[in-house]
């Protein structure tokens, strides 16, 4: 045994074989080190270039997790023999996806529209702006919502700041990029801020997120803002993260406190659809 | 092969059993409530075999953890190491406790875990310390209990585990 193995009792000089914690000295200097890893990624964000491979390493954890869903899946289409038909199905459904969330689009694009009298023309919309990404894991963490998606396209170029889009709208906006997963901020998240214009009103201001299943709130909304109960709020495309007219939320509450200088509009997100496996990287 | 090795192998990959169980999503209310099989399996190794869990395992699955629940890196890593540090500190102590005092010192654990991930690191909410809101904080009342009431049979299957083929 070697030396500093055990202490020795000063009463009998026998050895006391007891176990050794870990020691403060390495406690400490792995506190330090952990708080300078956390200070450094909090100023600087550093975590975000490698997030997005970390992911890429942790693909093969999230898609054995998906076996057995598959496998069930699976044994319930035995029944189904025709493969040519379910490909077609397959296909079918994620142009479906695109259309729909087209047709959100082309729901206030009509409307600004004719307000404006432009020339229907004008709404080109292209099918190859999007990319299909298959849902890999959604963080539980209510405070700091995070979705993983894994977008398998050699051909496209994923960048951070696109965003992504659930067939209803807006749900949130890529932070990280790896090989081929994206790792996706909520517009939940607390940190995540959306440039939005209300449908009727047509009145500017800033969604910030509070967290999953929460509320959202539009921030420093002057008290003379005539924001409506009830209506939609569309992406304003300002800041050019996020493209015009998508839907975001709706406006749920909107309360005058005598001791805040601002509005409090409280705003409700897009249900997150837990059971949609796709969404789609708006790369254009 | 080496039993030191084999030993450490064995419980690397209980941990990452149990990072797989919790990866599994339920519903979003479920998954905020439900047990952190890791952390739990994490506390069970420190006090149980203090001698071979070194602050090496708190760096790597801390900073596995961050990535996978998308925290600031270095957030896990530092709250292992707490865990680390207190489960060996206090093993002795801990080992005889009854089992709903244990359960108690789980669900104190498991509280300030869920405060301390809430605290606001980002400043995204300049008014506030922290994100936690009421319903966080019900939330995370139930995730402790829940953890503090599993706490007593994944032991009891950690001890089959360890026993059967852990050779210390």
């Amino acid at each position: 045994m070697s030396r500093g193995d055990h202490k020795v009792s000063k009463i009998t000089s026998e050895a006391i074989f007891a176990v050794r914690p870990i020691t403060s000295t390495s406690f400490l200097i792995s506190l330090v080190l952990c708080l300078s890893i956390l200070l450094v990624d909090i100023k600087y964000k550093v975590s975000d270039e490698i997030r997005g491979y970390a992911h890429d390493v942790l693909l093969p954890l999230y898609k054995t997790l998906q076996v057995p869903g598959k496998f069930i899946n699976k044994a319930s289409d035995t029944w189904q023999t025709n493969q040519e038909l379910r490909k077609k199905i397959l296909s079918y459904e994620e142009d479906n996806e695109k259309l729909q969330l087209i047709n959100s689009q082309l729901k206030e694009l009509t409307t600004r529209n004719q307000e404006l009298n432009l020339v229907w023309e004008s709404a080109q919309i292209d099918k190859e702006a999007y990319l299909l990404g298959q849902k890999m894991k959604l963080s539980s963490n209510p405070i700091n919502p995070v979705l993983i998606l894994d977008v398998y396209d050699p051909k496209s170029v994923l960048l951070v700041n696109q965003p992504v889009l659930s067939k209803e709208g807006i749900i949130g906006k890529v932070i990280s990029v790896g090989l081929r997963s994206v790792e996706v901020m909520l517009s939940q998240d607390p940190e995540s801020l959306i440039p939005v214009i209300s449908a009727e009103s047509r009145l500017h201001a800033i969604l910030k997120g509070h967290g999953l299943e929460r509320k959202g709130q539009l921030i420093n909304v002057k008290k003379t803002a005539a924001f409506k109960k009830g209506e939609e709020l569309y992406s304003s495309g300002l800041g050019k993260v996020f493209p015009p007219n998508y839907l975001v939320g709706r406006v749920i509450h909107i309360e005058d406190k005598p001791d805040n200088e601002f509005l409090n509009i409280e705003v409700e997100f897009l249900k997150l659809p837990e059971e949609q496996d796709y969404f789609l990287v708006f790369i254009k | 092969m080496n039993t030191d090795l084999k030993n450490y192998s064995l419980i690397s990959i209980s941990l990452i059993f149990f990072i797989l169980l919790d990866l599994i999503s339920f519903s979003q209310t479920t998954d905020q409530i439900k047990p952190a099989l890791f952390l739990l399996s994490f506390i069970y190794w420190n006090i149980a075999l203090p001698e071979r869990m070194n602050l090496f395992y708190a760096f790597i699955f801390g900073f596995l953890m961050d990535f996978i629940q998308g925290t600031v890196l270095g957030l896990y890593p530092l709250i292992l190491i707490f865990i680390s540090y207190l489960s060996q500190k206090f093993f002795y102590q801990f080992r005889p406790l009854k089992f709903i005092q244990q359960a108690v010192v789980i669900f104190l654990i498991f509280l300030v875990v869920r405060f301390l991930i809430a605290v606001d690191l980002n400043d995204s909410n300049p008014n506030s310390l922290t994100l936690a809101d009421k319903e966080y904080v019900l939330k995370s009342l139930a995730f402790a209990v829940l953890n503090a009431l599993i706490w007593s049979p994944l032991m009891y299957v950690h001890r089959i585990y360890r026993r059967k083929w852990i050779k210390t």
